[in-house]
């Protein structure tokens, strides 16, 4: 009796093991080709369309690109903002600049086969500054005056942290969004006129801001990636 | 087939956790709508602590003491202003700064006769917030020209919270 359970249980156990050889992934120990970029994925950013189509007074588009290596993916965004706008007490104040930001991204989910992406990363961000504000002077003692001032050149650049979601929708529509923590701005303080806005950054006042961006994206792919095996 | 519809996230601690690829992308369409309305800038407190008066106060030069002074007059140039006629102070003057310009003169008429006082300063100019109007910063205060015995600027950036910027000694 004791022989037959012996001879049951090793027939289970070399059955088991054959049928586990067979799922065993055998990982190639060269990173030859590892990290040549298979897709190029280039988008827009949906929201900034939205307010653009919404407000009368701005427009700002905002397209992103970013090529993998392997888990690893150089990010690139590049944006132009205009706005014009009164206060409530009359001022106006007009703002325009282009920026761009760049930097990497790490990949959380390395063994994703359509290559969705939870990711973190950072960006150095650039922006040029044009501005102008008009405004009447209502001094006590003095005549009132309308003064108009602004910056013609300025520039900034500041730090971020980001992290976020990509998410492959369908053949090759993607979307995903981007959260950033921005810091280390300049405040411009003693300029004649302190900026209100930076564009690409924020208001001008925040030493630090976070932001948000939602993209939605197409991935054009550059070649066939290699096949991801899956660890037992 | 279940590979394809799982997505694995490796934890730092080797360990595996698989969340639903489809579950993802319905939750990428939930944080979208979720955050596109927590996403809006927040605008800033209409809140200015500056000022575009200065505080002058006039001391004893002996003993360094507060004066009290007799005006006849004081009154900004370039003005039709007239800040003091005819009265006696013994405490602070808030001199009127005009934001337009680099520079503004006083012609002060007291028991000591007519003495004329230039200030010097620089301003930054900035849109508050969109709701708020603009503030004017004027800072690096300096006399560039006075008549008295001695001035000394205290402080060079206009404060609300500040209550002596200048001090004339007689």
């Amino acid at each position: 009796m004791k022989i037959f359970g012996f001879i049951i249980s090793a027939s289970l156990f070399i059955a088991n093991l054959s049928f586990g050889q067979a799922e065993i992934a055998l990982h190639p120990d060269s990173v030859k080709g590892k990290f040549i970029p298979t897709g190029i994925r280039i988008g827009t950013e949906v929201i900034n369309i939205g307010r653009t189509l919404s407000k009368s007074d701005l427009t700002e588009v905002t397209f992103t690109a970013d090529v993998d290596f392997n888990r690893y993916y150089l990010n690139m965004e590049f944006g132009t903002y205009d706005r014009s706008f009164e206060d409530q007490v009359g001022s106006l104040y007009s703002v325009s600049g282009n920026y761009f930001r760049i930097g990497p991204d790490i990949n959380f989910l390395k063994n994703d086969q359509d290559g969705n992406m939870l990711f973190f990363g950072f960006r150095y961000g650039w922006t040029s500054i044009n501005d102008e504000l008009t405004y009447m002077n209502t001094g006590a003692a003095f005549d009132n005056e309308t003064r108009s001032i602004g910056n013609n050149g300025l520039s900034a650049n500041w730090g971020e942290m980001v992290t976020g979601l990509r998410v492959k929708i369908w053949k090759m529509l993607w979307l995903g969004y981007t959260a950033r923590f921005r810091f280390g701005s300049d405040n411009f303080e003693g300029s004649e006129l302190i900026p209100h806005y930076v564009p690409g950054y924020g208001r001008a006042d925040k030493t630090v801001s976070w932001g948000l961006n939602y993209w939605v994206m197409v991935r054009l792919p550059l070649r066939t990636p290699p096949k991801i095996l899956f660890d037992k | 087939m279940m590979a394809s519809a799982l997505i694995r996230i490796k934890l730092y601690n080797g360990n595996s956790v698989y969340i639903c690829a489809l579950m993802a992308k319905r939750s990428i369409y939930f944080v979208i709508v979720l955050l596109t309305f927590t996403s809006c800038q927040d605008e800033a407190d209409c809140i200015s602590v500056t000022t575009d008066f200065a505080n002058l106060q006039f001391y004893k030069i002996q003993d360094n003491e507060l004066d009290t002074v007799d005006f006849i007059s004081l009154k900004p140039l370039l003005s039709d202003s007239i800040l003091l006629a005819d009265t006696t102070i013994n405490g602070t003057i808030q001199l009127p700064i005009n934001p337009n310009t680099e520079s503004t003169a006083y012609a002060f008429e007291t028991e000591f006769g007519l003495d004329t006082l230039i200030l010097g300063y620089n301003t930054s100019t900035r849109l508050i917030a969109e709701d708020c109007g603009i503030e004017v910063i004027i800072f690096e205060l300096k006399e560039l020209r006075n008549d008295f015995d001695s001035i000394r600027i205290v402080n060079d950036v206009l404060i609300e919270d500040i209550n002596e910027d200048i001090r004339i000694y007689n």
